[in-house]
């Protein structure tokens, strides 16, 4: 056995909640290979350095996206519980060991850390997601953007990045170290697509329903969806679900999507992982519309189960594959939403895109956890 | 239309919030005209009834109160459509207050009128200088009244007389006597024999002149003998009332038939003079006199003084004595105690009196005479041709204040076609040509009249707050350059004030420690302290689109855009090549560096630490650049900054200043820099002065979208989004820095935006607002 990794993943066992990079967080460490040792650690700030998380608070943070769901306070004492403070046991990180990163944090104290290791020789490696909060912070209303630099500068300095998505790397190679021919950004591994574990089915043509992805956050256009929907025709029963959690105060453009009460549109907003492949096994197409995202993981997961897609050209997920048993489009005109949808009603055609989505081959989540591993032990 | 042919009735109330005025005399005058207002409001369509009061001075009472249908504390008017304006006291109320209603022509203005009693006694009531100044200024704001309610046909002659004042405009109402004073219907009379008093009406007012019914009262062996003994009612202290026992005495009187009451209550005082032989009104002045009326409705005969209104209301001249004549007073009172016919003849003459004085008599009179007088109301008067007369109310040179500069720059211009008086605070302001006239603020209310258009300048600092009070007192245009007043309102009128205000706009209760989080980080400012401001500014003026529209949206009032004018005069030539390698010379800026600056007053709202960020991200990229904040920035922040540039290893290619940064500085910035980058994280659609000079100056610039859009920049501003990345302002400055041709565009746009945004331009735009006509010839250009 090679010598350990160390897995920093100090907001992880914080602050842990069902975002997309603690998704990935949880994959890497359930993916990675046994022969190779892993070592979650997290940041003790008294203490200017690392501890080794204890085995139940490990496992709590690890399958709380397998129990229902908790509060955050809930969340906080079971950790105290199985993490207490004082009982802590440092991590002793020594010149050539190896340390990664799956997260994105903005701590400037767990920042300075990783720069003193940095001048000590232990080696770093990030894994990289998106560059959104620095290319498009509207979207997260940040007010606060000096807050957010540490992290991007220390990202620009470490030279061992492995980014989401060949797009995420293009974009960081460019636009942050603005050397776009340079192939010192880093690897761009892309994420597993099994995540929802569904056997592939093939195409029935009975089945009328398109089924659109995604959290009402605002940005991914499930209005559009929606007004593209209602310009079909609807003589042979289509149908449009769409699926995802709501937020406590909603972007005002989504309310007429939320309120919708019609028979051919339904908005589930908490589905389980049953409903969701009940939904997908009943589905004839998937859509994501949706630009402004670091992943897309959504839409890699529905074409895995065999779902044609109409997606975004630019959504990043698609970078690292080919365009196979999708339709990739430059706009979010309704218009041309509702064109793209009029074609996957045409059997013929979407058995062609149905026959493309299966022989795709994208990448299981074990193939992403052992490539991480692989690139950290090279 | 109602019942009066107007829609509304504003009113100064301040007689009845004043103590010295609200219970007695004055304030139940006008209180039984307006309570026979009230009565006619409740029979028909009624014209809405509007007290104005001083918000300074004590509230109404409830029972004063529930004469209005409304209280408003700012004394103009507000409603469109047929008007009137009454006044209480146009006499001992300063008249200023009330001075914009007394110069709308389109209100009919009525006057309450008492007398002229001070004219005839300066002695005793204009001894001072000030009182004297007052008086006068009273007696000539009384000529913007249109009519006249006189208390008594003696006041008016005075009033016709003394002014000059068309009769046509005056009427007499009488003064009403109090209900409780009126006689009981089951009531009858007491007998001569039941009558074991001489009764004296006083008062604290010397004129009320008891001297002389004490001394007649003293020397008659007459009257003693009778058992007629002597009540002096009104308010006397211990002093006086042992003053006039000394009188008392040394005309021979004996104590123990002389008595004094005060603080009566009506029932009392009915009693009082309900149980005299007589009662004695020995004043020797008076516009009306209430005594006799309450004496008659007692049914007790009065002896008057011969003076002011008493010969109009005791026609018999056997009642009437000269108030310096104590022996003539005498010999009428002993005739009254020795004749009963005399005294019987006198009482029965005397008795119907009252009746002619009733409240709802007097306010029938009052009503009847002003549906007669009041007609029509005639339309203002235009001067044509004239030139107009502007006041502007505003900080001016040298005050270190950036829109004292500004006011100065950019009204010249409009002094080339109206007559441009300041008024200003700034206490070595310095008269320039083209100020027709330059005068303190407070003076502004005494010339109200004189002006066709008053605009109040508004801001933040201490420079304001007078522009503010008379804004407030008076209202006038305004021009608000500022996006929020909050610094103004927590810091110069007080944290109280401050939370009121804040409480109010914002619809809940607001505790006086966000008020102050929201001073301190405007960006989660949710109301602009802007309410008072648009609610007594006609037209509100602002700068930015975008604050016209919060202000729209916040208060429902919609102001006018003056697009905000570029008014600081920069060199000639600055920007030339050999102008700029000069300037970067001596700010010491090497050839080939990148030169960002931003100017203005270092604060958190301008970002500077995403500016440290973003000369981190350029140095990344290896390009050689200086960032230095052109404007002073406050130590303990400089440090913290400071810090954070030493912490990312940008301290060396950062410069900031501790102290004001001169003008001359200022301006090699200006020339020197390759970028100017101006930020404001707060969007309330406030304005940048530095940006605008970068704008004039053709510097192309970096600036948030909210500020770009508020100054309505020109292209060569490139916007970054309002939620700031240092990642995307170094994109920004690379793009401008990596394009040759942008200088030169960008001065070739700068010229065409400053033909937009002249002084002359804004002169004309304010002119047209303020609905100013000026004739063609002499416009602006």
């Amino acid at each position: 056995m090679s010598s350990p990794v160390f897995l920093d993943i100090s907001e992880f066992i914080q602050n842990p909640i069902r975002t997309g990079i603690q998704r990935v967080v949880r994959e890497v460490i359930r993916n990675w290979p046994a022969e190779q040792s892993l070592r979650p650690i997290a940041m003790n700030a008294e203490a200017d350095g690392f501890y080794y998380l204890p085995e139940p608070a490990l496992d709590y943070a690890l399958n709380l996206d397998r129990r229902t769901i908790v509060t955050r306070a809930e969340t906080a004492e079971r950790l105290r519980e199985h993490d207490p403070p004082n009982r802590r046991r440092a991590a002793h990180i020594r010149r050539g060991d190896r340390i990664l990163t799956p997260e994105l944090f903005y701590d400037a104290r767990r920042v300075a850390l990783h720069h003193r290791l940095a001048t000590e020789e232990v080696q770093l490696f990030y894994i990289v997601f998106d560059l959104l909060p620095w290319t498009r912070p509207a979207l997260f209303n940040i007010g606060d953007a000096a807050a957010l630099m540490p992290y991007l500068q220390l990202i620009s300095r470490m030279p061992k990045r492995c980014f989401i998505s060949t797009a995420v790397k293009a974009q960081f190679a460019s636009r942050v170290l603005r050397q776009p021919d340079s192939e010192d950004a880093g690897v761009a591994i892309p994420l597993g697509a099994d995540g929802l574990q569904l056997e592939r089915r093939v195409f029935d043509p009975s089945s009328r329903t398109f089924v659109c992805f995604g959290t009402f956050d605002g940005r991914k256009g499930q209005e559009i969806v929606r007004e593209a929907f209602l310009k079909l025709n609807h003589d042979n029963g289509e149908r449009l679900i769409f699926v995802g959690r709501v937020p406590d105060e909603p972007a005002r453009h989504l309310l007429p999507v939320l309120s919708d009460r019609s028979d051919t549109i339904q908005v589930i907003t908490d589905a389980s992982d049953r409903l969701l492949a009940d939904i997908l096994g009943v589905a004839r197409a998937s859509i994501y519309l949706s630009p402004e995202e670091g992943y897309g993981l959504p839409a890699i997961e529905s074409l895995y189960s065999g779902l044609p897609l109409i997606a975004h050209a630019e959504l990043p997920a698609l970078s690292d594959i080919p365009a196979s048993g999708q339709l990739r489009l430059n706009s979010t005109d309704p218009e041309i939403v509702a064109a793209a949808m009029r074609r996957l009603l045409d059997d013929a055609e979407t058995a062609r895109l149905w026959d493309e989505a299966a022989g795709l081959e994208l990448q299981s989540w074990g193939t992403y956890g052992r490539a991480i591993a692989n690139w950290a032990l090279l | 239309m109602t019942e009066f042919g107007v829609e509304t009735i504003y009113c100064d109330a301040r007689a009845l919030q004043d103590p010295n005025y609200r219970y007695r005399g004055v304030g139940q005058h006008s209180a039984s005209l307006l309570s026979a207002l009230g009565k006619a409001r409740a029979s028909r369509r009624h014209p809405k009834l509007i007290a104005l009061v001083d918000p300074l001075a004590a509230p109404l009472d409830r029972i004063h109160e529930n004469l209005f249908d409304e209280v408003r504390s700012q004394p103009r008017r507000k409603e469109h459509g047929p008007a009137w304006f009454l006044s209480l006291s146009p006499m001992t109320h300063d008249p200023t207050w009330i001075a914009p209603l007394l110069l709308d022509e389109g209100l009919h203005r009525i006057a309450l009128f008492y007398d002229l009693i001070p004219l005839s006694m300066p002695d005793r009531y204009l001894s001072g200088a000030a009182q004297r100044i007052d008086y006068v200024n009273a007696l000539a704001w009384l000529r913007c009244y249109q009519t006249f309610a006189s208390i008594s046909r003696f006041s008016a002659d005075a009033l016709i007389e003394t002014m000059g004042i068309d009769p046509c405009q005056v009427f007499v109402t009488g003064v009403a006597v109090r209900e409780r004073l009126e006689p009981p219907v089951d009531q009858p009379p007491l007998s001569r024999a039941e009558r074991r008093w001489i009764v004296v009406a006083g008062g604290g007012d010397p004129r009320k002149n008891p001297e002389c019914a004490l001394r007649a009262h003293a020397r008659s062996e007459i009257l003693c003998r009778a058992g007629l003994r002597l009540a002096v009612f009104g308010n006397y202290s211990p002093e006086m009332q042992q003053e006039l026992q000394r009188i008392y005495l040394s005309e021979g009187g004996r104590l123990h038939v002389l008595r004094f009451y005060k603080d009566l209550s009506d029932g009392e005082l009915h009693q009082l003079y309900r149980e005299g032989l007589a009662t004695i009104v020995a004043s020797r002045a008076e516009g009306f006199s209430i005594p006799i009326v309450e004496s008659s409705a007692a049914g007790a005969p009065v002896v008057v003084s011969d003076v002011g209104a008493h010969p109009e209301l005791i026609e018999d001249e056997e009642a009437r004595f000269d108030p310096d004549d104590p022996d003539r007073l005498r010999s009428i009172l002993e005739r009254l105690a020795l004749s009963e016919d005399f005294w019987s003849g006198l009482r029965t003459k005397q008795s119907a009196l009252w009746t002619r004085y009733t409240t709802s008599s007097v306010g029938q009179r009052f009503l009847d005479e002003l549906n007669t007088r009041v007609g029509g109301l005639a339309a203002p008067t235009v001067r044509r041709g004239a030139r107009p007369q502007i006041a502007v109310l505003s900080p001016l040179p040298p005050a270190a204040s950036g829109i004292a500069d500004y006011t100065a720059a950019t009204l010249r211009p409009a002094a080339e076609v109206v007559d441009l008086h300041m008024f200003t605070d700034t206490e070595d302001a310095k008269p320039e040509q083209a100020w027709a006239s330059l005068q303190p603020v407070s003076a502004a209310r005494n010339a109200l009249r004189r002006f066709d258009a008053v605009v109040g300048v508004m801001g933040n600092s201490h420079h304001h707050v007078e522009v503010f009070d008379h804004l407030m007192t008076y209202g006038a245009a305004c021009i608000a350059h500022d996006a929020r007043q909050t610094d103004f309102y927590v810091h110069l009128l007080g944290l109280e004030r401050a939370t009121t205000v804040a409480s109010s706009e914002a619809g809940r209760s607001v505790p006086a420690q966000q008020v102050l989080d929201w001073m301190h980080n405007p960006r989660d400012l949710p109301v602009l302290f802007l309410s008072e401001i648009a609610e007594n500014a006609n037209p509100l003026f602002v700068h930015s689109p975008t604050t016209a529209k919060l202000i729209h949206d916040l208060y429902d009032v919609r102001p006018t855009v003056l697009p905000f004018a570029q008014y600081r005069l920069l060199p000639p030539g600055m920007m030339l090549p050999q102008q700029r390698r000069r300037a970067r010379t001596l700010v010491g800026v090497h050839e080939n560096e990148t030169l960002l600056t931003t100017f203005g007053f270092v604060g958190q709202d301008k970002a500077p630490k995403e500016l440290i960020w973003t000369v981190r991200m350029l140095s990344n990229w290896g390009h050689r650049v200086r960032l230095v904040f052109c404007g002073q920035a406050h130590p303990l922040s400089k440090a913290s900054y400071e810090a954070l540039a030493q912490e990312i290893g940008v301290e060396h290619q950062i410069t900031f200043f501790d102290r004001f940064v001169t003008d001359e500085t200022y301006m090699q910035y200006l020339s020197a820099t390759d970028v100017a980058i101006q930020l404001r994280q707060y969007k309330l659609g406030g304005l940048s002065g530095a940006l605008n000079d970068c704008i004039a100056a053709g510097i192309p610039s970096v600036a948030n979208e909210h500020l770009a859009n508020a100054m309505l920049a020109p292209s060569f501003v490139r916007r970054v989004p309002d939620n700031l990345s240092p990642l995307l302002l170094a994109e920004t400055i690379l793009a401008i820095v990596d394009d040759s041709q942008v200088r030169s565009a960008a001065l070739g746009e700068a010229q065409a935006f400053a033909l937009e945004h002249s002084p002359a331009r804004y002169s004309s735009l304010l002119l047209n607002g303020l609905g100013v006509e000026v004739p063609l010839q002499r416009r602006a250009t």
